[in-house]
Formats: structure tokens, sequence, C-alpha cells
């Protein structure tokens, strides 16, 4: 279980000037196998408490558990997914190769990565096409890789940051049903941030309505008990949506 | 292949343009002994090149380039990667470095000249001057310009720190270098010629500086020629190793 409580970040934005407090007073917890979306406007900070999750950053007060276990510093067990895969993947490394590099550098030779990688690169359907570079490959393979490779090391939790925000939309809703699929399988947890009601609603078990920044917090966690795959046409799926929307909209208004 | 024939007829008809207006202007317009005309040049060009003169000079030359290019390149791929890596490294290095860079090679002939005489060794050191800073900025940018999610990619998969400089860090600055190492590579073309003018007993530059003390334009035009196709050649060549030896990192950026 991941536990968030009473967590808060402040960054000093210009030497000398006075400390922001992006996020205050964070309460979470997250169960193992869930799937969680915080769902916020652009800036309130949902990026900045993923990268502390991930241990890329650390909170300014507050405690963060990963089964009991404070989280200091970015760890095998909390593997992120970006959004520009671009960046995020190496792109001198063919397919298989960036699937398998987190197990080469542990040290795993290549006959006992290969098995692994197999498994996770057909898991995303991308065997057929493991010779090929990144560039090679659309902006959604890309993102298939970038998911075959987080799971290639086994991690008990994937941290997703707006990961299909630039992918086209009819892409990006082959993606949703595929992580489903992943998720599905290999029963990970799963925090994935997005500003999308829909998105959100889609795949969320809960989602977490972020307060606008700074001072952000989370002002609802909502249970989205539909059943899956949900259909954005369903009746119930649109009371959801108006009820979740809702919330967020007057965060995202300025002022 | 219609792609290739044609780059290489427009390689044929550029040059042939060329030598039909030198050819005009030789004959119609200007003084012969100020442009001699192309077959002339051709017929200064082929004992030069049959008595070993150019040979001799061409590889006097070529020997400077590849020796101070190769010192320059190396130091500045080492100290780069250490600047663009280390902070306090960087901050105390680049105020010196952004004041040398501007000194050219061709400033630095009368103090390499008292150092180093007029042996090989000021050559190679003029050659390294002109390198070294162009590999070294480049180096540094291409270590600093390495994706954060790429190095946060390595390390949430577990990579130490040693293993993101190594498996991450330096292939993503590997375009960069290149691209420095290619500008450094003409620069030392740049700078190999007054300093075998001002200082030398042999090279280019040398028999560029006997041949207008002679005031023998034929000779000047011969040596500029072979010059210019040796500048050529060199930037093919670099180009085809680079593109063979480091292909998965080269192309890796390009269609991106």
């Amino acid at each position: 279980m991941l536990a968030i409580r009473r967590l808060e970040k402040s960054f000093v934005l210009r030497r000398g000037g006075a400390a922001v407090r992006v996020l205050a007073g964070i309460d979470l917890e997250i169960g193992d196998g869930e799937f969680f979306c915080l769902l916020g406007a652009s800036g309130c900070g949902k990026t900045t408490l993923l990268n502390i999750l991930a241990g890329f950053e650390t909170a300014s007060a507050g405690a963060l558990l990963l089964d009991g276990v404070p989280i200091t510093r970015a760890g095998r067990d909390r593997v992120v997914f970006f959004q520009n895969a671009d960046a995020a993947l190496f792109p001198w490394l063919t397919a298989e190769e960036n699937v398998g590099f987190g197990l080469r550098i542990q040290g795993l030779d290549r006959a006992r990565r290969a098995p692994v990688v197999e498994r996770f690169l057909k898991l995303v359907g991308l065997w057929d096409d493991r010779q090929k570079f990144p560039r090679q490959l659309s902006g959604g393979m890309k993102q298939r890789i970038q998911i075959a490779r987080a799971l290639a090391i086994d991690p008990a939790i994937l941290l997703m940051d707006e990961p299909f925000a630039a992918l086209d939309a009819i892409t990006r809703r082959l993606m949703h049903t595929e992580l489903l699929r992943i998720w599905a399988a290999t029963g990970k947890t799963v925090v994935f941030v997005t500003h999308d009601v829909s998105e959100a609603l889609v795949l969320a078990d809960r989602v977490g309505v972020m307060t606008r920044g700074p001072n952000a917090g989370l002002k609802a966690v909502l249970p989205i008990p539909l059943p899956r795959p949900r259909d954005p046409g369903n009746p119930r799926f649109g009371e959801t949506f108006a009820r979740v929307e809702a919330l967020l909209l007057p965060e995202a208004q300025s002022g | 292949m219609t792609d290739r024939v044609r780059s290489v007829a427009m390689f044929c008809l550029s040059f042939g343009v060329l030598i039909g207006i030198w050819q005009i202007a030789s004959t119609w317009f200007v003084s012969p002994h100020l442009i001699p005309p192309p077959g002339v040049v051709l017929q200064t060009a082929i004992p030069m090149l049959t008595t070993a003169e150019i040979p001799r000079h061409v590889s006097a030359s070529l020997a400077r380039v590849a020796v101070g290019f190769v010192l320059g390149s190396a130091l500045g791929i080492v100290l780069g990667v250490l600047m663009g890596r280390i902070r306090w490294v960087h901050d105390l290095l680049d105020p010196v470095i952004e004041f040398f860079r501007f000194l050219s090679p061709t400033a630095m002939i009368p103090i390499a000249v008292i150092w180093f005489g007029i042996g090989e060794t000021s050559k190679y050191f003029l050659i390294f001057w002109g390198t070294f800073f162009i590999v070294l900025i480049n180096a540094i940018h291409g270590v600093m310009a390495t994706p954060w999610d790429r190095l946060r990619a390595a390390e949430c998969l577990g990579a130490t720190r040693l293993q993101i400089f190594t498996l991450i860090v330096l292939p993503s600055a590997v375009p960069s270098v290149v691209t420095g190492m290619r500008v450094a590579l003409a620069s030392s073309y740049l700078s190999i010629i007054p300093a075998e003018i001002l200082a030398a007993d042999s090279g280019l530059g040398f028999l560029l500086q006997q041949s207008s003390l002679l005031v023998q334009t034929n000779r000047i035009f011969v040596v500029l020629a072979v010059f210019g196709i040796l500048g050529y050649l060199s930037d093919r060549a670099f180009l085809f190793v680079t593109a063979r030896a480091l292909s998965s990192y080269l192309e890796a950026h390009g269609a991106a």
C-alpha cells in the first residue's frame, strides 16, 4: 500500500524570494493493484506530487510510505512513465534493448533477459517490431515500449504522468484499452495523472480531484463504481462526468 | 537512383560553371598573370604532383592537422563531459574558457613561435588550440542537453550514477560532439595555412608563401585548388566514418 500523510511541498522560485507552498496537506492511501487517477487543472501541482512519489523530488513535510517503508529516492519498485516518449526512450537502442535496459543494468546477461523481454513485448503487441528503433515506431507504439520497459523490471507501482496527452484521440482510446488490459493482466498499482475528466473516468478505480495551486490539496476522492469496459455514451458515465466536472471546473478558472 | 544521378550531375555542373567563368575571365577580362587560365594551372600542377613536391607538403600539413585535431578533440571531449556533468568544474572553468576561446589560432601564432619554435610542435599546438574549444563547447552542450526525462527514466529503472553517465549521458552527447568535431576539422584547415605561412619550412601554407614571394600566380592557384579538394575530402571522410561507426547514436536523434 502507498500511504501519503500530510504531505507538503514548497519551492523557492527565486533566490532570496519567499517559498511558495505548492502542495499542502495531502492525505491519501492507494491500495495494491488499484488504478488511481489524480485529476487536476494545469499547474495545480499534480506532476510535482508524482515526482515526489517517484523520488525525483523530496517532500518539504509529511510522510510517504510504501508498504510502511519511507520513500526517499527513486527506486525500482516505482517506475515512471513519461508523456514524451522521444525523450524518455533511449533512441540509440532498439525496442527490445529498451525493454531489456532495466535488467541489463542489474547485470542480467542476454540469455536471462530474453524471456522477460519477449514476454512484455508480446504483452504490448510489439514482438514483431523488436528490432526497430524508437524513431521507426509511431507515437502509440513508443508508449507501448515504455510500458513494456517499465513492466520488465517488475515494479509494484506504475507512475504515469499524462502519458497519452500527446497522442491523437483514436490512438489515445486504443491505449486506454491496452493499458486496462495490461493492468488487469499484471495487477500493478497505477497512479495516473491527467487533466482530462473523461480519461480519468474511463480508467480509474478512484479519482482524486485536486484543488487549484498554490496550496493545492485533494478536493475530493471519488470511487468510480462503473463496470469496465466503460462507455462514455452510457448515461451513468455521463452523470459521473458531470459530477466530477462540477468539482473540477471552479479549480480550473483563474483568479 | 535518380536522386543520386541528379546530385552527381549538379556537382559536375557546379564545377563546370566555375571553370567556364574562370576560363572566360582569364582569356578576355583579366591578365593571365593575375588569374592564370585553367589549362596553365593544370600544366603547372602536373610536375608539382609528379615530383612529389605537392605530396610532400600535403603530408606535412595533413600530419599537423591530424595530430592537433586528435589531441584537441580528445581533451575537448574529456573536459567537456566533465564540465557538462559536474557543476563546480563547469563554474570554475567556464569563465576562463569563455575568455580563451576568443583568441583565434592566428592570434596565438606569435606566442606559439616563441614557445615552441617553428618546428612541428608549434603547429600541433595551433591546430589543437583551434580544435579544443569548439569540441569542448559542443561536448558541454551535448551533455547538458540530455533530456531530463531520459535521465529520470534510467534512474527509476534502477541505474546507478555511473551507469547513467556511461549508458545515457555519453550516448546522448554523441551527435553534438560529432557536430563539434566536424566544425573543428574545418577550423583546423582554416588555421593551418596562416600557421604555415608565418612559421614553417614545409606544408601547403609554406608553399603558398613561397609562391607569393616569387609572384608565381599559377603555383598559388595549384596550391589553393589542392587545399580546397583536401578540405572537402576530409569532411566527406569524417562524415563517412562517423556515420558508419556511430550510426545508431546519430540517426537516433535525426528523425525523432
